[in-house]
């Protein structure tokens, strides 16, 4: 996904949230950097893998 | 014992000294009180000091102890609370104006335990905003570290850590999501627990996000850690995912040595370029120590480790961004600048992402407890740096890398623990060259919060790093 100001703005227009215009170019260095760092767990196999919320005292998942 | 004297013992060495009536509860209240009304003003550990509380809870100990009652195991013990536990009648301001006039009607379970032993609430303590980290404008100021007045005392549990290295309290209660409780207890040379998650009640914690923020004791020693916990720990009903599994008295075993114990350095963790140099000598010191004293020392490998940063900011930001999702809406102009900015980036994160991110916290801990097979103790740094400068931390982030940097790097190294719901502790492991405190990370299995002690009391007798006095508050 190409991250722009645009598409920062218009994700969070869908979220009902509102940037500012003097901080959107933080939120979108923040939000491109948060998406790059985990597009990093793109190529793990994952695909047997549930995610929980609380690991079980015994045992492991 | 004068003032300075009885602020420096441990909160064991008070409550030793307050049973043998060698000291009073009134006076190691007063100490504190005075030394918080001398220093504080340019420390900014408190936000809230409830001193005639203090003063009448005192008396009403020392009136218990002269009855021949045993009011607890930390009798008359001065203590300071973060301020994200709820405390009946007092502020809890959770470090933000958007709960600058939040008085919570009951106390958070911890609390409760921790007044049920005899501990005396001194006040409560600084917090970057909403217990998350970077806070660039914090309303009740910026918490100084006492080792260095230009350097951050970690976050969020900044105040925990600072009233603790400059003696404004015997002990302290942080809380650690992705690190806020270990971070500061590594900047400020103190020592640092996050406890097996479902070890402590979260019931009356303002919650980060759903399911790791963890209570988080803060100590001037080991010892003073493994009774704290001692107190805290235990199933409640008001938080049901607390383990019904039985407390142990955490110092009976900690004196036991190390002898048959394998202590295993994490590869991914260690032999990074971004580490700084004097960190890795004294983790590298470290190990020695560990095998003069009878531990067998080799090297795991944990291959997700590296990326916990990331997994953790994927899953802990979205939720928490979720959790705050009202405030976003209608009250964002309330937030620092930086909290503002990180939830913002947080709530945009598309929902496949966060569920990759969630699987990839299950695949590390499956990584963590394979590495577990081969050793009892997981060794690292609790942070690949020292203490940053507060300019540092608070600048706003210029670029992708810059952010990538100063944001997602130091957090694998506690967010490895945080994701898998593992017990961790930070020690004072050494220092700079330059003086700052370095602190050595231990981690252990499920409920294995007995050999975390054993080890750490272990190597912190072995060493003198805990003695030493914070440089800037040595002659206050």
């Amino acid at each position: 996904m190409s991250i722009d100001k645009d598409t920062v703005n218009e994700l969070a227009h869908i979220a009902g949230i509102e940037i500012s215009a003097d901080e959107l170019e933080e939120v979108t260095n923040r939000f491109k950097s948060l998406m790059q760092e985990l597009d990093r767990l793109k190529d793990l196999d994952l695909d047997n893998i549930l995610p929980v919320s609380i690991f079980p005292e015994e045992g492991e998942i | 014992m004068n003032s300075t004297e009885i602020a420096f013992l441990s909160a064991t060495e008070t409550a030793r000294a307050i049973k043998a009536k060698e000291l009073s509860p009134i006076d190691a209240v007063q100490a504190y009180l005075e030394r918080i009304d001398r220093l504080d003003t340019r420390l900014a550990a408190y936000i809230t000091v409830v001193r005639e509380e203090a003063l009448d809870n005192a008396q009403l100990i020392s009136d218990l102890i002269d009855e021949g009652k045993n009011p607890g195991v930390l009798a008359g013990v001065p203590i300071a609370v973060k301020d994200q536990y709820w405390t009946e009648g007092i502020l809890t301001s959770n470090g933000s104006n958007v709960y600058k006039d939040y008085v919570p009607t009951e106390d958070s379970t911890v609390i409760k335990r921790l007044k049920n032993a005899g501990s005396i609430l001194l006040g409560k303590l600084n917090l970057s905003e909403l217990a998350m980290g970077g806070t660039q404008n914090p309303p009740w100021g910026i918490p100084a570290n006492p080792w260095n007045f230009d350097c951050t005392p970690g976050e969020s549990s900044s105040g925990s850590g600072v009233a603790l290295a400059a003696h404004l309290c015997a002990a302290s209660m942080g809380e650690d999501t992705g690190g806020s409780g270990r971070g500061p207890a590594s900047y400020c040379g103190v020592v640092g627990l996050r406890p097996t998650f479902t070890r402590v009640s979260r019931f009356g914690m303002t919650h980060m996000c759903w399911f790791m923020d963890a209570a988080a004791p803060m100590t001037k020693t080991v010892e003073d850690c493994a009774v704290i916990l001692g107190v805290i720990a235990g199933y409640d009903e008001k938080d049901p995912y607390t383990s019904h599994k039985p407390v142990p008295n955490y110092t009976t075993h900690m004196r036991d040595g190390l002898k048959g114990l394998r202590v295993g350095l994490i590869k991914e963790l260690h032999y990074t370029n971004d580490m700084h140099p004097d960190v890795r000598s004294a983790i590298e010191a470290s190990l020695d120590t560990f095998k003069e004293l009878g531990a067998e020392v080799k090297e795991v490998s944990i291959p997700l480790a590296e990326l916990a940063g990331a997994i953790f900011v994927g899953v802990a930001d979205t939720e928490g961004a979720g959790a705050r999702d009202e405030i976003l809406r209608n009250q964002p102009g309330d937030l620092d600048q930086a909290s503002r900015t990180r939830l913002q980036s947080a709530a945009l994160v598309p929902a496949k992402v966060y569920n990759r991110a969630a699987k990839a916290r299950v695949l590390l801990r499956r990584q963590v407890m394979e590495a577990l097979q081969n050793v009892d103790i997981l060794v690292s740094p609790t942070s690949p740096y020292p203490a940053p400068k507060h300019t540092d931390l608070t600048a706003k982030f210029e670029n992708e890398e810059d952010v990538r940097t100063r944001f997602f790097f130091r957090r694998s190294y506690t967010g490895c623990y945080s994701l898998t719901g593992l017990p961790a502790i930070s020690i004072p492991g050494g220092f700079t060259k330059d003086g700052l405190p370095i602190g050595l990370q231990l981690g252990a299995g499920p409920f294995a919060e007995e050999t975390l002690f054993r080890a750490s009391y272990s190597y912190e007798q072995a060493t003198t790093w805990h003695t030493i006095v914070a440089h800037k508050i040595q002659n206050l």
